[in-house]
């Protein structure tokens, strides 16, 4: 069972720090999600795990064994590459062999270990293909293809799905993870898709600026972000955030001029305090004018199951997702209303600053017993 | 646009488009006349060549002739120049394309100290004229006793720095890094990355660089001059160079000029054809180093 433990890592390239001291755990065969923006430093942190870079501080343990310095083809890891880096030269067959080829393995056990791979893959037919003539889930499937033949003690992926188109993405994400619980190595997932985050990961990991902002199981950072960079990334259609103040009361938030949002019970917020109120999409309840926050309609855009509403409060942009189908003109005036519960309230410095618990979730199978 | 203004760009586009064709083909010529009067002047007698229009043959044609006489002359020696040019040009072209592979590819995707600098000296000496270092590299040969010998022709041709220029710009385009992370992943030593995928990669790259080289040493004719002196050791620029003194010092050998000129022709056909049996190579090689 292999464990990938990080202790202060740093890295600085020149006089610029990319990763500012690093502590991660990666469970034995847990699937953990690296989530952040373009720039985020996740990719860097990924390649230090795998040897391909060196970090300028700290230490990095692969089943508690330290390999900081310990070259890549010495770690016992494999990585899927975003672009699948694919021999071009070689067939499926021999670009998933290559790396037994290099460790002298016997012709008929790597033909047998890539027979298998290529079973669990679905590329069997396609084994005497060179890339070119694969398409680029096929090729995505032969990267893993080369991963898995190794039969390494950890997977790592920097970003495997961004090349696929939409719909092949879902499929991949659906065999990646599906391979996961097969084959049940720890996995490491660079990603900056935070669904894919959320839908593949047993927990994620959402980095800014080289750090890590917070780590957690992903309902429980859907639920209980620790602060509004989180609260922003996490989630889709984005949270909104309004700037507030707390009420003299003490029991609500008031918006500018277009209304108040009461605050749940047991908040304690200063009365007069600053605070950046937020609320997603989902959250929000869209009714006639009256209690709640004034908003004016902007956009209304029918996906289906579900209506996106573009309004405005103030002069701040806020969207609101509503389930069933609304019949709303641009400019209609309405009111947008939220349980307190699912208020969030971020202070100056962006911390948030209401105790929150994940929601635990309903309990289906039991309501028909 | 009305319709007046569209005729009007359209014989603007065909006048401009006429002006272009015509600049091609003015060029077209002018590299291929040469070539021209060397096949027609191989043809004629000594006699012809003197009596005759330059481009156009002149009666009999004595091209079997002439290739007899240039193949028998002094013992057949042209045959050995031949050969001799062939092997300096293999051996130059294949060391001057290792030679650029491994640094170009070096300069492409290693950082090292140095590494900027070093690429501004190696463009800024395809700069220098090679001329310019025949007589250093003779005192350096001379000094080391390599003089007269196929190493003082080969060797100073394996340093080419365009070579390396090319390879570099190729290898940026053809290598991608993330191929040589996951080589590096599946335990391949930098060694076997080098020769398994970056060969591969960059072989039309390799081609270009090792045709340049050799047909640029097929061609030379300073450096040789300068580092050969036994006739059995000469290419075929500096032998068929030798007849022309001697024809043109009037001693008795008249008669060379025609095998001089036949000479010639047959010294460019193997470049000729290298060209045309690479020409997809050439064009591969070039383009993808320029674009990508």
């Amino acid at each position: 069972m292999t464990t990938v433990t990080l202790e202060g890592v740093g890295k600085r390239f020149g006089g610029l720090r990319v990763i500012e001291g690093v502590d991660l755990e990666v469970g034995s065969g847990e699937f953990v999600a690296l989530v952040g923006p373009s720039g985020c430093g996740k990719s860097t942190l990924l390649r230090l795990i795998s040897g391909l870079d060196v970090p300028t501080e700290g230490t990095i343990r692969i089943g508690g064994e330290d390999v900081t310095d310990v070259a890549p083809k010495d770690r016992d890891i494999a990585m899927v590459f975003q672009s699948y880096a694919l021999y071009p030269h070689m067939t499926a067959a021999e670009n998933m062999g290559f790396s037994l080829r290099l460790r002298r393995a016997p012709p008929p056990e790597i033909g047998a270990r890539v027979g298998d791979a290529a079973t669990i893959l679905n590329l069997s037919d396609y084994l005497e293909r060179r890339p070119k003539e694969l398409s680029g889930g096929q090729r995505q499937r032969v990267a893993m293809g080369r991963a898995i033949v190794r039969d390494p003690k950890v997977f790592l992926f920097d970003e495997p799905l961004s090349n696929l188109d939409a719909k092949l993405r879902v499929q991949m994400r659906a065999e990646i993870k599906a391979l996961h619980a097969r084959l049940g190595a720890t996995t490491i997932y660079v990603t900056h898709d935070q669904i894919e985050a959320m839908t593949m990961g047993d927990r994620i990991v959402v980095m800014q600026g080289g750090r890590v902002e917070q780590a957690g199981a992903p309902l429980d950072l859907y639920d209980a972000p620790r602060n509004r960079f989180v609260a922003g990334f996490i989630g889709s259609p984005a949270m909104n955030f309004l700037s507030a103040t707390v009420a003299a009361s003490g029991g609500a938030l008031d918006v500018g001029g277009a209304g108040s949002i009461p605050l749940p019970g047991g908040a304690s917020l200063a009365p007069g305090a600053r605070v950046t109120a937020g609320l997603r999409p989902e959250h929000l309840l869209v009714g006639p004018p009256g209690a709640g926050l004034s908003a004016r309609v902007e956009v209304v855009e029918p996906t289906g199951a579900e209506t996106h509403v573009a309004l405005r409060v103030g002069g701040a942009p806020v969207l609101a997702v509503v389930r069933d189908r609304v019949a709303l003109a641009p400019g209609a005036a309405v009111s947008l209303t939220a349980e307190p519960r699912h208020l969030h309230v971020f202070g100056e410095d962006g911390a948030a600053l209401l105790p929150r618990r994940p929601e635990a979730p309903r309990d289906v199978l039991g309501a028909f017993a | 646009m009305t319709a007046g203004a569209r005729r009007g760009a359209g014989a603007s586009f065909r006048r401009s488009r006429t002006l272009a064709m015509a600049a091609v083909l003015l060029f077209l010529l002018y590299t291929l006349l040469p070539l021209w009067y060397l096949l027609v002047s191989a043809t004629k007698t000594n006699q012809q060549l003197f009596s005759s229009f330059g481009l156009w043959f002149g009666g009999d044609l004595n091209l079997w002739e002439n290739l007899a006489a240039l193949f028998a002359r002094d013992d057949g020696i042209f045959l050995r120049w031949m050969l001799n040019s062939a092997l300096y040009s293999v051996l130059a072209g294949v060391g001057a394309a290792a030679v650029a592979t491994m640094a170009g590819y070096a300069l492409s995707k290693f950082r090292f100290r140095g590494r900027d600098a070093t690429f501004a000296v190696i463009i800024g000496s395809v700069m220098v004229p090679n001329t310019v270092l025949v007589i250093p590299l003779f005192l350096l040969f001379a000094g080391v006793g390599l003089t007269d010998t196929w190493a003082a022709v080969v060797l100073p041709s394996t340093v080419f720095p365009l070579g390396v220029y090319l390879m570099k710009v190729y290898i940026d385009g053809a290598v991608p890094d993330e191929l040589l992370d996951a080589a590096r992943m599946d335990g391949a030593s930098e060694a076997s990355i080098f020769l398994t995928v970056v060969l591969r990669l960059a072989s039309p790259g390799i081609v270009t660089v090792l045709l340049l080289g050799a047909t640029s040493t097929w061609n030379n004719y300073f450096l040789p001059l300068v580092m050969l002196t036994r006739g059995e050791a000469l290419p075929v620029t500096v032998g068929l160079a030798q007849w022309f003194d001697l024809a043109s010092a009037g001693s008795g050998g008249q008669a060379l000029f025609s095998i001089v000129i036949t000479g010639a022709l047959v010294g460019v056909l193997p470049v000729v054809a290298l060209f045309l049996a690479l020409q997809r190579f050439w064009q591969g090689g070039l383009a993808s180093g320029a674009v990508k």
